[in-house]
């Protein structure tokens, strides 16, 4: 078991969550496999990321699958924030260009599988207060006999005031993760949270955690958004790196942010 | 070479010889006996107790090996204290998983730009080499695309951030307007647990410049997987996608086009 998923069932066990039965209705022998949906951190301070979990677990004879669509686009969220206003999740724009990967939770039998959301791709939690996410999945058309149906779940968040202690210590458990978890879709989750934290606290973990290999488009991204003389320094260090994709991203975005001659 | 698991860490008692980075320790499986590699952690760098330094140990396994394995026994020439192994803070016990994608097919095509944009679609899925897809979580899979490296510059305002291929204009639309450039390399990556993706390439600014002419220009296209951190593998291609600006019975017509497919997205441009 990873420490995601140990993570992810802990939170399941004795967090605010939702734990739903299998709609599907063709249990044979055993428990029925649950579906449970929950925020990794149900109170987090200004800054942190938003994550939201999707932990399957199938029967001691048939695995499960939470089917979440193209791009998440069977995710449906909507969240109401502190002052009341509701914020449904963007419509996904007409695709263009570029590869859309299908997301599933798979749990093979007897065992847990666990996906991740990091809402902070579609809402903003900067505002300090409670907010509440009312999620749904929509289903599939064709369902195969293992797919999962979730049901409407409602989740509440506290934002606390900014605490750079905290934000450090969520920056550094994600740099932690994608170093060592095993599993793709925890290290991307991991990955993605730290690239939408929106703070030059999250300099240095980025730079840690760029001298991973994977994800290096989102981490210099970050990088350059946040744009602070620390972060130029980590794009100016990874512009010198031995691996060849790492230097050219990092020397073209240092090129797009007007340094022609990266600093010493 | 896989990792086992990828980060599996012993105690070691401060006091006595600490391991040297890549030193060697024999492990017992049960049935096997294999090497693992110590690194060993700066001597600055100990658990937050204060009392023990943590080092990570790896082993390594090749395709043969699978199925679950144990640590039974274990020694440390340097450090008898050795007392226990942790993994992410729990003893280890931990199971090879050698799955990696297989059967990667072009399921279908379409043109999604129904006459109005240019956007090809093609679909593709994959299996898992022990046909059990939950076993390709530790893979992941990607898209790789590269364009020439003539006329490359910053992508337009700088999103994303790094250099863009443009064709050149005219005909194509002007330099630096949006979606005039092409990311080169394009790289996506994504979860190869899924089996599954969706690709979509277009032209993403149909401001063709006048005076018109025939144009066109390439990208190179693989698939590659990773898994278990390992080095990209290719699994299709060299697939070559073709935008151009044609002439065509009198018209002027966009397209988009792939070398896997004969489908072709077209576009007939509003200005002749």
């Amino acid at each position: 078991m990873t420490a995601k998923l140990r993570k992810g069932l802990t939170t399941v066990l004795i967090g605010g969550s939702v734990l739903l039965g299998l709609q599907t209705g063709h249990v044979r022998g055993g428990p029925a496999p649950t579906v449970a949906v929950a925020l990794e951190k149900a109170v987090i301070t200004q800054h942190e990321p938003v994550i939201v979990d999707f932990t399957a677990c199938g029967s001691s004879s048939e695995g499960a699958d939470v089917e979440l669509g193209y791009d998440y686009e069977k995710v449906e969220v909507k969240v109401t924030d502190p002052d009341g206003r509701v914020w449904p999740k963007p419509r996904p724009t007409v695709p263009q260009e570029g590869l859309k990967f299908r997301e599933v939770v798979r749990a093979a039998p007897g065992a847990a599988g666990v996906g991740s959301i990091v809402l902070n791709e579609w809402f903003n939690f900067d505002r300090v207060g409670t907010y509440q996410i009312n999620l749904s999945v929509s289903p599939s058309g064709d369902s195969p006999p293992a797919e999962m149906q979730v049901p409407e779940t409602s989740l509440t968040l506290t934002v606390l005031p900014r605490d750079e202690a905290s934000l450090a210590s969520a920056c550094a458990d994600l740099v932690i993760t994608l170093r060592d978890s095993k599993s793709f879709v925890a290290r991307r989750t991991a990955a993605t949270a730290l690239a939408r934290v929106d703070d030059p606290a999250a300099v240095p973990f980025l730079a840690e955690a760029l001298k991973q290999r994977d994800f290096r488009p989102l981490l210099i991204e970050a990088l350059v958004h946040l744009n602070t003389p620390d972060a130029v320094k980590a794009l100016v260090s990874a512009s010198r790196s031995s691996d060849e994709e790492t230097s050219r991203l990092a020397r073209a975005a240092l090129l797009g942010l007007g340094k022609t001659e990266p600093p010493q | 070479m896989l990792l086992w698991p990828s980060a599996f860490s012993c105690l070691l008692h401060p006091r006595a010889d600490g391991p040297l980075p890549g030193q060697p320790c024999a492990l017992a499986l049960i049935g096997h006996q294999r090497e693992a590699v110590g690194k060993g952690r700066q001597a600055s760098e100990t658990a937050s107790d204060g009392c023990y330094t943590e080092v990570d140990l790896y082993l390594a396994f090749d395709s043969t090996d699978t199925g679950t394995y144990t640590v039974v026994s274990y020694s440390w020439a340097f450090c008898p204290v050795l007392d226990r192994w942790f993994w992410n803070g729990n003893e280890s016990e931990g199971s090879t998983n050698n799955a990696y994608p297989v059967s990667f097919t072009l399921t279908g095509a379409s043109d999604d730009g129904g006459g109005v944009t240019v956007i090809l679609e093609r679909d593709f899925a994959w299996q898992s080499s022990d046909g059990n897809p939950s076993d390709l979580s530790n893979c992941q899979m990607r898209e790789k695309v590269t364009y020439s490296n003539t006329n490359n510059s910053p992508c337009p305002n700088n999103n994303p951030p790094q250099a863009c291929y443009y064709p050149p204009s005219p005909p194509w639309p002007v330099n630096g307007t949006p979606g005039s450039g092409y990311p080169n390399p394009t790289l996506v990556e994504g979860p190869a647990s899924a089996c599954g993706f969706k690709d979509y390439n277009s032209i993403t600014n149909l401001s063709f410049v006048k005076p018109y002419s025939g144009s066109s220009f390439n990208g190179t296209q693989y698939y590659q997987y990773s898994c278990n951190g390992g080095d990209w593998t290719n699994i299709y291609g060299p697939t070559t996608i073709t935008r151009s600006l044609q002439n065509s019975q009198g018209k002027w017509v966009a397209t988009a086009s792939a070398s896997d497919t004969t489908k072709t997205s077209t576009y007939v441009l509003k200005v002749q």
